[in-house]
């Protein structure tokens, strides 16, 4: 496919090569291009084909002390019992909540943020903003989870400290036993930890807009907010867009790390994504043929996910 | 720009060849100089020794055996699961029935034989029908319940309530009988001394930490008097065994647990807190009373006698719901089947393993690990017993000396003698009259005294005969059964819905909680695929085992 939209870019008219050759012709015209591709090739089958062979195991009574093909053959067994299980539908829509949640406001905060460093013209404070903003994406997961803990903690949380002291509430707030405040949470914590990293790419595609278009535009009489909103923001529309799509991909990939380790009894409803599921009856209880049912059922969506996006996204942002 | 990008991808893909190279090439057991090598997983994470441990050392110089350690980091379950899904397996593994369902392990009973490992075989042999697996080979070396003679240990790792010393020495040593009195305990101890150190004092304690659900699901199991079964209580007459998850036990456990939360004496960060958190709070000393088994909370106590904090530590209480129930926390020391080493598929050698565990099983070596060096570690009296003295007791509690002196760790998994030696000394420490009650502090001696007691175990219930088929905690689900997933699912209810009910806030929504809760275990879990199999296993045990 890559080679394809190459081959259209081609500088000797690619028009002709399209209708006047055949197919062996034009793989001859391209050798450069194919010999090149062809490493792409071999790595990705490796790594992303050849594995599927183990998707066999959804489909098998999977144990691990017999070779693949030696196995029992149980059909849909596993995935009948992931869809009558109403945990598993539960942890869907968790995935979905959190992920959503994580995709909006990570674009929202991010543009946001890169639409505001792109107006100051201070080097230095731009560029402390920036690296501030961006050190917390350097950090694991296990080390932001301690921190909410901590932060949000009743016993000497600061957060329930402001709270009681600032008198917004009497009574400390049991922020991680209830589950109405645990998606919140989890959005939050993700704005802190990627804000700064994620408006990166913005600002690279922000600099890259066309000085003479703001120019134009002061002559027409914009202010900051208009030229903001009229030129900065369209400019930045087909890096949106491609990354949009990109992460639509990843949209049952709410994180897991975050979630593992904050969770609990009293909030397990609504904090337990499809990978926790996935880790605790599959994994943990070693049985890995609903474990690859459930990773099935995670690709088959996500791969849908992105052709629906993509079709959405019109003509010319398309990626695929 | 071209050149650059190709010399970065060309220094990529050497550097992930050479790593790819390097955790390819397995080694060899026997090195060139003689050595014998073998990698070995542990799965725990405290205690590690330090490089130029005292007695690593010696097995390396005397007996020509290096071991590479791995330890746990995270759950065991995953961590072996992954192990498992990989293929990739160290030597000497620290068993699990997984691990044997993977074929991962080589079947020991095949290679003991009395003539080269006669120390393994004097061990193994009596006990081999009860350290077997279903399919009746040895995969895995118990590490504890061998015993050699009668005699019993003075320590006490159990299952038990346990309170503070100072709570009970407060109330003038009461002997407590039941759940409301010990519950009463709290309440009036509480009330009196509501800070410790500057901190709030915490009444109870409950933990509800994944991989540790049994403390906060098990009491109600031990409050009717059943010994120590995992999720089920067996009928004492016919051996039937019944989840006691939607019984009335675990109910007025539950419901009593939500009187004492209602009056504010139970910890509120209690179900949302980690395992660390947990023992962070124990070891700050403000916790009056808490189930569970010693062993889970032991480093927390630690760290409270090592700050002098005598009275700060626990003893056992046994509490049954009403006088008319017999406690029955403390059992009868039984075979830790499946629990140990076990040897796998991927050791080279194995033969050369087995010898270096046949050498340590002898009594010198044996001497050696539990009591350590004799003149340094301990001394012996005229007629032949081992003492420490008070240095020697002192030293041995000191976590930097353990880690130079001793594999605390490492030992824990290894098949070890306990009991008495041929010489009449007790295996370790604890097991030796006298020495026992020597290594306890002022503070302790003085607190058993009043209880009339000379060791832990004096305060737990007398010994009783074990149920033939004891215990059904260590019957093994097998991985990816039905019984598997629906112990998972019954534990993700509980862990759910426990703490729920704990927290309602009237009587009425605790019942409804209740109603729901026991719904969905007998809609939504598949109980009886659970108990079909644990009575399976006990019906075999019964037809198999003495």
């Amino acid at each position: 496919m890559k080679t394809a939209v190459k081959s259209k870019k081609h500088p000797k008219s690619p028009e002709e090569i399209k209708t006047n050759r055949s197919f062996v012709q034009r793989m001859g015209l391209q050798w450069q291009l194919i010999l090149m591709s062809i490493p792409f090739l071999i790595h990705r089958i490796i790594f992303s084909y050849v594995p599927l062979k183990g998707w066999l195991m959804a489909f098998q009574n999977y144990k691990p002390a017999k070779g693949w093909l030696d196995q029992e053959f149980v059909g849909l067994k596993w995935f009948k019992q992931l869809f009558s299980d109403t945990v598993f539908i539960t942890d869907i829509r968790n995935t979905f909540a959190m992920s959503l949640i994580n995709l909006s406001l990570g674009f929202i905060t991010a543009i946001a943020l890169a639409l505001l460093l792109n107006e100051i013209k201070n080097t230095f404070a731009k560029r402390f903003v920036q690296t501030v903003s961006y050190m917390p994406h350097f950090l694991s997961w296990v080390i932001v989870a301690g921190l909410v803990q901590n932060m949000l903690s009743t016993d000497s949380g600061i957060v329930n400290d402001l709270i009681v002291k600032l008198g917004i509430s009497d009574t400390k707030i049991p922020f991680l036993s209830e589950p109405k405040y645990f998606w919140g949470i989890v959005g939050a914590s993700n704005v802190w930890k990627e804000v700064g990293w994620n408006t990166i790419i913005y600002l690279a595609a922000m600099s890259s807009i066309d000085p003479s278009l703001y120019e134009a535009a002061s002559m027409d009489g914009a202010g900051r907010f208009m030229k903001m909103f009229h030129v900065t923001l369209p400019g930045i529309k087909t890096t949106f867009m491609m990354l949009l799509i990109m992460n639509i991909g990843h949209i049952l990939e709410a994180g897991f790390e975050l979630q593992y380790l904050l969770t609990n009894g009293l909030i397990s409803s609504v904090s337990e994504t499809i990978d926790i599921y996935v880790l605790k009856y599959g994994i943990q209880i070693g049985n890995y043929s609903l474990g690859t049912a459930a990773g099935i059922f995670k690709s088959v969506v996500s791969i849908t996910l992105v052709f629906i996006a993509n079709k959405l996204a019109g003509e010319e942002n398309k990626l695929i | 720009m071209k050149g650059k990008i190709k010399r970065i991808v060309a220094s990529a893909m050497c550097a992930v060849l050479v790593i790819g190279a390097a955790a390819g090439c397995g080694e060899k057991n026997t090195a060139d100089d003689g050595i014998k090598r073998y990698t070995v997983f542990i799965g725990d994470s405290t205690k590690e020794p330090s490089a130029d441990n005292k007695i690593l050392k010696r097995f390396s110089e005397e007996l020509g055996y290096e071991f590479e350690f791995e330890y746990l980091a995270g759950n065991l379950d995953e961590k072996l699961g992954v192990m498992i899904a990989g293929g990739d397996y160290p030597d000497l593994v620290m068993g699990d029935t997984k691990l044997i369902q993977a074929g991962a392990l080589i079947p020991l009973d095949e290679y003991i034989n009395e003539e080269d490992y006669p120390n393994l075989y004097r061990h193994i042999e009596p006990v081999k029908k009860r350290a077997a697996y279903d399919d009746g080979h040895v995969y895995i070396l118990p590490n504890y319940g061998i015993t050699y003679g009668e005699r019993s240990t003075g320590g006490y790792y159990g299952p038990a309530f346990w309170v503070q010393k100072r709570v009970l020495a407060d109330a003038g040593y009461p002997e407590i009988r039941t759940l409301d009195e010990l519950f009463k305990l709290i309440e009036d101890y509480v009330a009196a001394n509501p800070t410790t150190d500057g901190m709030q004092t915490i009444g109870y304690e409950i933990l509800a930490a994944q991989g540790r659900e049994y403390v906060m699901t098990s009491p109600a199991a031990y409050l009717a008097g059943s010994p120590n079964d995992g999720a089920v209580i067996v009928d004492k007459d016919t051996y039937e065994a019944k989840i006691y998850a939607d019984s009335d036990y675990m109910k007025t456990y539950v419901s009593k647990v939500r009187e004492l939360n209602e009056k504010g004496l139970v910890d509120p960060e209690t179900f949302t807190q980690s395992l660390d958190q947990y023992h962070a709070k124990i070891a700050s000393g403000r916790v009056v009373a808490l189930f569970d088994q010693r062993w889970n909370f032991q480093t927390a106590e630690d760290t409270l006698g090592a700050q002098g904090m005598y009275d700060k530590q626990y003893a056992p209480v046994i509490p049954t719901f009403d006088e008319t129930m017999e406690p029955w926390y403390k059992d009868k020391t039984v075979v830790n089947a499946q629990n140990g080493f076990g040897i796998s598929t991927a050791c080279e050698d194995p033969e050369g393993l087995l010898k270096f565990l046949d050498t340590i099983l002898s009594e010198d070596w044996q001497k050696y690990i539990q009591w350590g060096e004799e003149g340094v570690d301990y001394m012996v009296d005229d007629n032949g017993m081992f003492y420490r003295t008070e240095d020697q007791r002192t030293q041995q509690s000191d976590e930097q000396w353990q880690a130079a002196n001793k594999i605390v760790a490492f030992q824990g998994l290894l098949p070890k003698m306990e009991g008495e030696y041929s010489d009449g000394n007790g295996t370790d420490p604890a097991y030796q009259p006298d020495e026992f009650y020597e290594s306890l502090e002022d503070y302790d001696k003085d607190f058993f005294e009043h209880y009339g007691a000379k060791t832990w175990s004096d305060f737990m219930n007398p010994i009783r005969e074990n149920p033939p088929y004891y215990p059904a905690w260590q019957i093994d689900l097998e991985d990816g059964s039905d019984a598997q997933f629906a112990n998972q699912k019954l534990t993700d209810l509980q862990v759910s819905y426990i703490p729920k009910m704990i927290m309602a806030s009237s009587d009425a929504d605790f019942e409804k909680l209740w109603n729901q809760y026991v719904d969905e275990i007998h809609n939504g879990v598949n109980v009886q695929a659970y108990e079909d199999r644990i009575n399976e296993q006990i019906q075999w045990r019964l037809e198999n085992w003495d």
